[in-house]
């Protein structure tokens, strides 16, 4: 099939027709306003990626771990360089294409030689580069954050393209002082961007930009709100897709009319009394670790089955740190530097062990939880690094917890049945009792 | 004493986490500082009065207690010094001081700091990429370190200190790279796995000591030529590598390793502190701009640069590529390398291995299947 008029390679064509197949099946669906709009999200980003390929405007990369506010401002009108995440494309192809081209790439990848060991997301990546079916690249930007697989991503991209990359090393700690090093780290960044790309940095629109991002946040913080109502109103599948949301759309409206739509349809169904789970809610769990992206059935399953409910997850931990003042240049850095820190992900993996365990703890009360999924991802070897410590932490704060090993785009390392049967005797044997208690 | 004495001694050092020459300084009323990685300057414990202590697991038999606070999702060099000191095998520590290395070493801290009874912990955030725009925060972390020991321990640490800190160790490292020098010739006086015993060593021991040693042991080794009849010369990289036997296990296969380009290895001594300047910039500039290690961004190409001068220098036939399992930065060193390596020709073999696994049997076949491939392309002939 084609994408925007033209053949692009079966990886790409795979997700469009998908998306293309979700959105066809669920329009109209009630229960399916906020997944449409991620839906219609995806399918936008498709689109984007030809159209970058087509337009010839500069590409830049960044990370997972990264923001595009300050690429977007690149240039004195929109769309003058094309901010590309490369782990996007795996995350699509998971989400809405199919699974078995990410497997196709990341064999590739060890055939090159990459060990299992690093995260999958990013021997995806090496092997959909390997493909050749991506945009070629200008440069890149990339930040430490969350884990070594990134900065092993960044080095082995650089090696691949011959193109640029910059750094952006976030600190260990999450204060005042790491957010100036790192706010100033990004001017050193900008300097970068504009002899790569020869876009200069368009201050009044990085203003407007941040300015769209905050709307994003409200809205975020209106949904999670909302999802703090007991029945939780809306499907656990949802959440993870936040932390798309914030790494590809900050600072686009499409971006905040996904989050709006998030929080409309929260509302509506918390008027209208409707929740998550179709047999009634049994069990109220917090996700922290990444999601079962490989297959989000499960998520499904789960609220159907078990009445298990997730009101919010790591990926969805949005914080109101995340707003940038836009006063001035210095309070955007400043700020965009702090949302950089923030984002989910890098704010729970970077740093001490008790910025993963207070913001679980946290997320435990104020959502009213009964228990905690520790989403093992093999590669999180920051997350089994302090599983003991986190245990105890859990422990002390009385909240049941279920740690499971798993692979978030790779079926292989634990089928879904696998989880399935866990999940189970979690919940009937260590979770009910005690509610019933 | 003659070098089989000298070497006994060096190899008594490195078998245990504790040895006689710290007990004689522990008991003389001295402290020793553990630390973690090659980037933290051992300059400055010196120059505090203490004896810096690279931390390691040898002499651990179990990573059971590791497990439970780390999982087996970390890698075994990490689980194996983790169980040492949670077995209070490193209780004779005044202080830990850990980096962000990777992220399964600055778990390690999380769980030192909170699980042992060492009474000083440190942590540095050092950056990832040895770009000058970063050197600065580099030098804040170094001197809120000093800060923190001249606190802790009463003690001040200034230039004068520092100074006389850089030449002890200038000295060792220049001892270190005389004997590595030896091991250019066709029959060097040492073999990989003895002279890797002596770096380790020198990470142990208080240094005055191990500088006597290893001056005896240069002169020992003056002029000696041993010959070895090996089948091929080796360069052996990668990360953490502490371990003569794995290297012994080569060599009895008919290699011979002439140089480690790894943390324990030339990372430590290669390259010496300026003597000229601020005492402490210089130590600080060191450490952040020698040849970076594998968790230093867009350093891929000069660590590539330099394996390739050494194996010129040292007249290597190939390179044996090895790596803890688990462990992310290395891997990612390796894919880079063995890519580029392969491409260019150079004969490669990427070992992943488990830390104190013994045995080493199928490092023993995987060698001699290399040395067999080295030889079968190899105009030289077999053996030299
Ligand atoms: S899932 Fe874990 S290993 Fe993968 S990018 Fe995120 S933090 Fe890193
Ligand atoms: S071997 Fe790798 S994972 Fe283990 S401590 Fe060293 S760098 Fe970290």
């Amino acid at each position: 099939m084609t994408v925007l008029g033209k053949d692009r390679g079966k990886e790409l064509e795979t997700i469009y027709a998908g998306v293309g197949e979700l959105l066809e099946r669920h329009q109209g669906d009630p229960d399916s306003r906020a997944f449409n709009a991620f839906l219609l999200a995806s399918k936008m980003a498709t689109e984007g990626i030809v159209a970058a390929m087509d337009s010839g405007v500069p590409v830049v990369s960044y990370n997972l771990g990264g923001i595009p506010e300050i690429l977007h401002a690149l240039g004195d009108n929109e769309n003058e360089v094309f901010p590309f995440s490369m782990e996007k494309v795996v995350a699509l192809q998971s989400l809405v294409g199919d699974y078995k081209y990410n497997i196709e790439a990341i064999e590739i990848a060890e055939a090159q030689g990459m060990s299992s060991d690093v995260c999958s997301a990013d021997r995806a990546t090496l092997g959909n580069l390997a493909k050749k079916f991506l945009p070629e690249i200008t440069c890149s930007v990339f930040v430490t954050a969350p884990c070594d697989s990134q900065t092993v991503l960044a080095e082995s991209i650089k090696e691949e393209t011959g193109e640029d990359v910059f750094l952006v090393d976030i600190p260990h700690l999450h204060g005042e002082r790491e957010i100036k090093h790192v706010a100033e780290q990004l001017k050193d960044e900008i300097k970068f961007l504009e002899e790569k790309t020869g876009k200069k940095l368009n201050w009044d629109r990085l203003k407007e930009i941040c300015e769209e991002s905050n709307r994003m946040i409200d809205q975020a913080l209106t949904w999670l709100d909302l999802r703090k109502t007991v029945p939780c109103p809306q499907t656990s599948k949802m959440l993870s897709s936040m932390y798309i949301l914030l790494q590809d759309g900050s600072g686009t409206k499409g971006g905040t009319w996904v989050a709006s739509e998030f929080a409309a349809d929260a509302k509506e169904r918390v008027m209208a009394g409707k929740s998550a789970a179709p047999n009634g809610e049994r069990v109220r769990a917090i996700w922290f670790g990444s999601p079962t992206w490989y297959n989000t059935g499960l998520y499904d399953w789960m609220e159907k089955d078990l009445g298990m409910v997730i009101p919010v997850d790591m990926f969805s931990y949005v914080v109101p740190e995340m707003y940038v003042d836009t006063s001035n240049t210095e309070t955007m850095l400043h700020d965009l530097a702090r949302k950089q820190i923030y984002m989910p992900m890098g704010r729970h993996f970077t740093g001490l062990p008790d910025y993963f365990i207070d913001d679980l703890v946290r997320a435990a009360r104020d959502y009213k939880a009964d228990c905690a999924l520790i989403a093992g991802h093999i590669s999180c070897k920051h997350a089994w690094g302090m599983v003991g410590l986190l245990k105890e932490a859990l422990r002390e704060a009385d909240i049941p917890a279920l740690v499971f090993e798993f692979d978030l785009f790779d079926p292989r390392v634990a089928p879904v049945e696998t989880l399935k049967q866990e999940f189970t005797r979690f919940a009937d044997d260590i979770v009910l009792p005690r509610i019933r208690k | 004493m003659d070098k089989a004495e000298i070497l006994s001694i060096f190899q008594q050092v490195v078998e245990k986490p504790f040895n006689a020459y710290l007990e004689r300084w522990v008991s003389g009323g001295g402290k020793i500082c553990g630390y973690y990685c090659t980037l933290i300057p051992g300059e400055i414990f010196t120059a505090a009065g203490m004896v810096p202590y690279r931390m390691r697991g040898a002499g651990s038999e179990d990573t059971g207690l590791a497990d439970v606070h780390m999982s087996s999702n970390v890698c075994t060099f990490v689980r194996h010094t983790v169980n040492l000191a949670l077995e209070r095998e490193m209780d004779f520590l005044s202080g830990i001081v850990c980096m962000n290395g990777c992220d399964q070493a600055r778990r390690a801290y999380d769980v030192l700091k909170q699980k042992t009874k060492v009474p000083f912990h440190a942590f540095l955030s050092v950056p990832r990429a040895s770009e000058e725009r970063l050197l600065p925060w580099y030098k804040e972390e170094l001197e809120s370190l000093i800060e923190g020991l001249e606190q802790e321990f009463s003690v001040k640490i200034g230039p004068e200190d520092l100074r006389e800190a850089i030449s002890l160790h200038n000295s060792v490292r220049r001892k270190l790279i005389k004997l590595n020098e030896l091991r250019k010739g066709l029959n060097p006086p040492i073999s990989g796995s003895e002279a890797l015993t002596v770096t380790v060593a020198a990470h142990l021991m208080p240094l005055n000591d191990f500088d006597e040693l290893a001056g005896e042991l240069l002169k020992a080794t003056a002029g000696e030529e041993v010959p070895r009849n090996y089948r091929a010369r080796f360069i052996v990289t990668g990360g953490e590598l502490d371990e003569p036997e794995f290297l012994k296990a080569i060599e009895d296969q008919g290699g011979l390793v002439v140089y480690e380009d790894t943390c324990f290895g030339a990372r430590f001594y290669e390259e010496l502190v300026s003597g000229e300047g601020d005492p402490f910039t210089k130590i600080a500039e060191r450490y952040f701009y020698r040849v970076p290690c594998a968790r230093m961004f867009n350093s891929f190409s000069a660590r590539y640069d330099n394996v390739e001068q050494i194996k010129r220098d040292y007249n290597a036939d190939g390179l044996i590529a090895q790596r803890m399992k688990q462990c992310i930065i290395n891997a990612g060193h390796l894919y880079n390398f063995t890519r580029r390596s392969r491409a260019n020709g150079m004969p490669t073999l990427v070992l992943d291995r488990e830390y104190l696994a013994g045995g080493y049997g199928q490092v023993k076949t995987r060698v001699q299947a290399f040395i067999e491939n080295i030889e079968s392309k190899s105009k030289k002939g077999a053996v030299r």
